[in-house]
């Protein structure tokens, strides 16, 4: 269904997108998982036709979109990352407004609002005024603006940054239903990995500008093959462990947050003995120690030996 | 699309109450003042055009700002209305208002020289002033908290006016007695939630006239300032068009507009006839306030409505380029310094504040050239009872203006491959 090939945006000195190649087949959930900065934001602005890219091209159905813009703008929904909202309005004049600059009018664009206010969980509150929403409906409503013109397609940008566990859920599960239902085409960028995981049927892995990895949730842990995550709590830490950790030769990474350890391994039988050894070289207690089955989150540690939120 | 982008505008609008107040409620205020003082002062004739007034506080307004705002946040009032009723003190604090709103005119056109001074000094100084006005301690919170509770005693100023000048100092006594009327309005507005209020000085006599123009009818003092605020104000319109679209694209919703395919160029037209639009609107309010209760009419309507039509396409023109400037360095700098300076020295060349004919001649006719200057004298020359032919020159120039400033803010909007 669309397609980018070779795509570069370049800003100055830095180049934010670098030689992207990427697809999505009609139907399809994919996600674009990156931390902050890798240049997610940038490559769904040159998808949506917002910016141009310096090189590269974008092709939906074969066809070019930088050439046609309008073609992708009509079956195309984007949620940006940030709420692009009137604060000022209620939920119902947004997306009046919003459904009036896509030509619709009358009792069609009175029946959508209706079904969109339905759909993202606003329909007893359509005349309160945005800027008394919590950030769970704002952030919802944003979705919901992007809804109005029934796209086959739907470009959502960090959707749910910000906000608490049980607004992102019902975020997640109305994305899915909208795909299972309407069999609405997502390109889901997030820098969570348990998102990118519920939802997605193919992911990207996108850092510093350029994608890295790219394939199922199992193709990419497949990667981790040869390898052990082990999570390491210990009592204090301790710079000589970690300096030793850094050196010695079956850690192939490792990331620390407070005294919990998360440590990319060879798949070799004694790793706990290696790991108990240093311990008591550098005067560390070790307080538990598991191994975890491999996440995305692995897979970005093996690939680029930085955690995602880093 | 356009008339989505009109209501939409509109809408943003009313829903900012600070806006109003600017837009709407300051104009109609400073008509008030300047037609009553500078009518009754100009009706004398003879004065001391370096009137030297002191002014002496003896308090400090933030302090009882905080005092008065610290109270009326008792009320508990949800955040919206607590903020406007902040922004409305504020814009009520009378040394303030005074500084920025009041005198400034009369200083503009020499009829007073205002000096900011210590007790101390004042006692030392007192044969340099015509006048010496005095604000007591707790002046701002006692007042406010006079006309905002109703209770306690009103609180006074002292004015000392030194012997032969009573000419002077009854001109200062006048415009004090205007601003205490301005307040009994904010406090009416307050009580019947802004509705009907300013009727209330309908039966306030109107003094004094002064000639303006060459020829024909003179015009006093509320006509002369009607349509020399309203030229002025209206040129706030466009600052607030340019200041909502930054908004818009800072939020994001510029890009949801354009996603919708929207045409960067009527995304353009649609700031031009909403500012437009507005400008008009704003106009016919105000002038048809200043109908109702200074009794300002209009000779020829076909023509009032001509020039006001043209005033509104610069004002929507402006807001174009305004908007393409603010676009193009992402901040609200242009649109700041436009309504902050720019509107003053417009309004001074233009002939807002006093009549052009009293500064230099190459001032007067740069004035002619500012939009609000060329649609003010369009309105005078109505006023005096000049025909079609006379105003011609003035819509000539209204509609050269706005086709280039138009133009220029079309050429300077950032295209897609400029934008971040």
């Amino acid at each position: 269904m669309l397609e980018t090939l070779h795509l570069t945006k370049q800003f100055k000195r830095l180049k934010a997108v670098d030689d992207v190649n990427l697809h999505l087949n009609k139907g399809e959930i994919v996600g674009l998982l990156g931390p902050n900065g890798a240049g997610k934001s940038t490559t769904i602005s040159i998808i949506s036709t917002l910016m141009p890219p310096t090189s590269g091209e974008v092709l939906l159905e074969g066809e070019s979109v930088l050439q046609n813009p309008g073609k992708i703008r009509k079956i195309m929904g984007v949620v940006p990352q940030e709420i692009a909202l009137y604060n000022d309005f209620s939920a119902r004049e947004n997306l009046h407004f919003f459904g009036r600059i896509y030509r619709m009018s009358g009792e069609r664009l009175n029946r959508k609002i209706d079904e969109v206010l339905e759909i993202i969980g606003l329909f007893e509150r359509p005349k309160d005024l945005v800027k008394t929403f919590s950030g769970g409906m704002k952030r919802r409503l944003n979705i919901g603006a992007a809804l109005l013109h029934d796209p086959e397609f739907l470009i959502m940008d960090e959707p749910t940054v910000g906000i608490d566990p049980q607004s992102r859920n019902y975020i997640l599960e109305t994305v899915k239903r909208l795909n299972e239902e309407k069999r609405i085409t997502v390109l889901y960028t997030s820098h969570y990995m348990e998102e990118v995981e519920f939802l997605c049927d193919r992911i990207y892995i996108m850092d510093q500008g350029r994608i890295i990895a790219h394939g199922t949730k199992e193709e990419l842990k497949r990667l981790l093959s040869g390898e052990t995550t082990i999570l390491l709590k210990v009592g204090q830490v301790n710079e000589r462990f970690m300096g030793a950790l850094g050196n010695h030769p079956v850690v192939k990474n490792f990331t620390a947050e407070d005294n919990h350890f998360t440590i990319l391994t060879e798949k070799e039988g004694n790793v706990f003995s290696h790991l108990f050894k240093l311990a008591e070289e550098t005067d560390t207690d070790i307080t538990s120690v598991e191994i975890k089955t491999p996440t995305l989150e692995d897979v970005f540690l093996h690939l680029t030996g930085k955690a995602l939120r880093d | 699309m356009l008339g989505t982008f009109l209501k939409k505008q509109i809408l943003l609008m009313v829903r900012n109450r600070q806006e109003i107040i600017v837009l709407l409620i300051m104009p109609f205020v400073l008509i008030s003042i300047l037609g009553f003082a500078l009518g009754n002062l100009l009706n004398r004739g003879e004065i001391d055009l370096n009137a030297k007034l002191a002014v002496v506080h003896h308090g400090d307004e933030e302090e009882d700002l905080a005092k008065i705002k610290k109270e009326t946040a008792e009320w508990q009032m949800p955040a919206e209305q607590q903020r406007a009723m902040e922004e409305a003190l504020r814009a009520m604090a009378p040394l303030s208002l005074l500084k920025k709103e009041v005198f400034p005119p009369l200083e503009s056109e020499g009829l007073l020289k205002v000096e900011y001074i210590s007790g101390d000094e004042a006692e030392k100084r007192k044969k340099d002033f015509a006048a010496i006005l005095e604000i007591p301690e707790h002046f701002t919170y006692d007042l406010l908290h006079y006309f905002l509770f109703e209770e306690g005693e009103k609180p006074k100023l002292s004015l000392t006016v030194r012997e032969g000048n009573e000419i002077s100092s009854q001109m200062i006594e006048d415009i004090l007695l205007q601003v205490e009327k301005q307040y009994a309005i904010f406090r009416a507005i307050g009580k019947t939630g802004g509705e009907g209020a300013p009727l209330q000085l309908t039966d306030a006599p109107m003094e004094g006239s002064f000639e303006t123009v060459s020829k024909s009818e003179p015009i006093d003092a509320f006509t002369y300032y009607t349509a020399g605020m309203g030229v002025m104000f209206a040129l706030y319109i466009a600052s607030n068009m340019a200041s909502y679209a930054l908004r818009e694209k800072r939020s994001n919703v510029f890009h949801r507009i354009m996603l919708a395919d929207v045409k960067r160029g009527a995304y353009l037209f649609g700031i031009f006839a909403s500012g437009a639009m507005l400008a008009f609107i704003q106009i016919m309010i105000l002038f048809g306030l200043s109908f109702f209760v200074y009794k300002v009419k209009w000779p020829d309507l076909a023509s009032f409505f001509l020039v006001s039509a043209f005033l509104s396409l610069a004002v929507g023109s402006i807001s174009v380029l305004l908007t393409s400037v603010n676009y193009k360095l992402n901040s609200e700098n242009a649109s700041n310094l436009f309504s902050s300076i720019i509107v003053s020295i417009f309004a001074f060349l233009g002939g807002s504040y006093f009549p052009v004919s009293q500064i230099s001649e190459t001032l007067q006719n740069l004035g002619s050239y500012t939009p609000n200057g060329a649609a003010f004298s369009g309105y005078l020359k109505i006023l005096q009872g000049y025909g079609i032919s006379e105003i011609s020159p003035s819509l000539l120039a209204l509609g050269i203006f706005s086709a280039i400033i138009f133009c220029i803010g079309i050429f300077l909007f950032p295209g897609r491959r400029n934008e971040a």
